[in-house]
């Protein structure tokens, strides 16, 4: 393809001049307004496209992935960190707030959270978390360590206890719950059966000794009287 | 028949219905209690009786307090309230023993009084066997010995009145 100098001087009679008035030129004002006009006429839009939807941008990624540009790119960029101060950067803008900001006003968080909430997807990831051996691992070891365990003494010793109790004893919400609760049929039903069960207890007891006693009694005054033994009874 | 029973059979006509009843009562299948269980039962009994006419006397003692009655009607009360109490303890024991052979202490310790014949205690032996209990009480309680050395553990009362005790049948 000609070069722009060989256009205007094809003879390179005057190179140097040629140079110089083509630097002119392009650096007028004129040529920048005849550029703006190209760049922004639908011809320049037409040409892109057909660019990028052609054969020759498809081919030239394929070939770019297919040599490992595309890998290599982006290894140079994560290594040089170039993302890493990229993203510095962006986190330092009010970009990440207005980000935040605009989801939030949009109600996006709170889709989100009302779709996990209501998702079968945290039961499914609460339920293998259970069941997994390391939780219980996890909660043996929690469990079983010293620091643990210090850490519940000194909560059960501290003063947010005791005034936590005294408050909770405090509040009138507690009697009416316990008041609920003993007045409830399930309640007094178990009272009753542990009272009855009791005083049956108590007089089996009693009605087993004193059967031994009549035994042990009847055999003294027999003894005494030098009566035989009272023959056996039936079962 | 069984030896005892033709024994038995050879019995004064005078003892022919107590003598009937051993023959029935010869082989039974009831374990008869002794002194102790019944006299527990009966301290059961004689502190429910006593409790309910001591809170019916309450009453009645509280209710003359307020009132100013003639010192005769007071005596006539007192008379009357001595022969309630020995109305309601000879009706506590005769009604239970003829209507379920159980008072409530002897429930409380799983014993019956039955006829030695093996029925239910008809009324008039109920009498006859509260009567015989006063009877066995009066010699120092010596009527209840005989508890201790008879075969069927039969005190006085018992004889009289021909019943025996008997473990109740659980129910």
């Amino acid at each position: 393809m000609p070069s722009l100098g060989t256009v205007v001087d094809p003879f390179r009679l005057f190179p140097r001049v040629t140079v110089a008035v083509l630097e002119r030129a392009l650096a007028s004002r004129l040529a920048a307004d005849a550029l703006d006009v190209l760049l922004r006429s639908a011809l320049a839009e037409r040409a892109v496209r057909i660019v990028v939807e052609g054969p020759l941008a498809e081919a030239a990624a394929r070939a770019a992935i297919r040599t490992g540009l595309v890998e290599r790119v982006a290894g140079e960029l994560l290594e040089s960190g170039a993302v890493e101060t990229m993203v510095d950067r962006a986190l330092a803008t009010p970009l990440p707030q207005r980000v935040a900001d605009r989801l939030l006003v949009a109600g996006v968080a709170e889709q989100m959270a009302d779709r996990v909430l209501a998702g079968p997807e945290l039961d499914r990831a609460l339920e293998r978390a259970l069941a997994s051996p390391r939780m219980a691992e996890l909660a043996d070891s929690l469990l079983n360590n010293d620091g643990m365990e210090a850490l519940v003494a000194q909560l059960l010793d501290s003063r947010l206890v005791d005034s936590s109790v005294a408050r909770v004893l405090a509040s009138e919400e507690l009697w009416i719950v316990v008041d609920e609760i003993a007045r409830s049929p399930a309640v007094t039903e178990a009272i009753a059966h542990q009272g009855a069960g009791f005083a049956d207890q108590v007089v089996d007891e009693v009605g087993q000794r004193s059967r031994r006693a009549d035994a042990r009694l009847e055999r003294v005054a027999r003894k005494m009287l030098r009566r035989p033994p009272a023959p056996a009874g039936p079962p | 028949m069984s030896i005892t029973a033709l024994r038995l059979r050879k019995r004064a006509p005078a003892s022919a219905a107590a003598a009937r009843d051993d023959v029935v009562d010869a082989a039974p299948s009831q374990q008869y209690v002794g002194l102790v269980t019944r006299a527990i039962a009966f301290a059961l009994d004689a502190a429910l009786i006593n409790a309910i006419a001591i809170l019916t006397t309450a009453v009645v003692t509280l209710t003359f307090s307020v009132v100013t009655v003639p010192q005769d009607v007071r005596t006539a009360a007192v008379a009357i309230g001595g022969a309630a109490y020995l109305l309601w303890s000879v009706g506590y024991f005769v009604v239970f023993w003829a209507a379920t052979g159980q008072t409530p202490g002897s429930r409380a310790l799983h014993i019956r009084v039955r006829a030695a014949s093996g029925g239910r205690l008809p009324p008039r032996r109920a009498l006859v066997r509260f009567v015989g209990l006063t009877l066995a009480a009066l010699p120092l309680f010596a009527g209840f010995l005989l508890i201790l050395i008879d075969d069927r553990r039969r005190g006085l009362h018992d004889v009289l009145a021909r019943t025996v005790v008997v473990e109740a049948e659980d129910e």
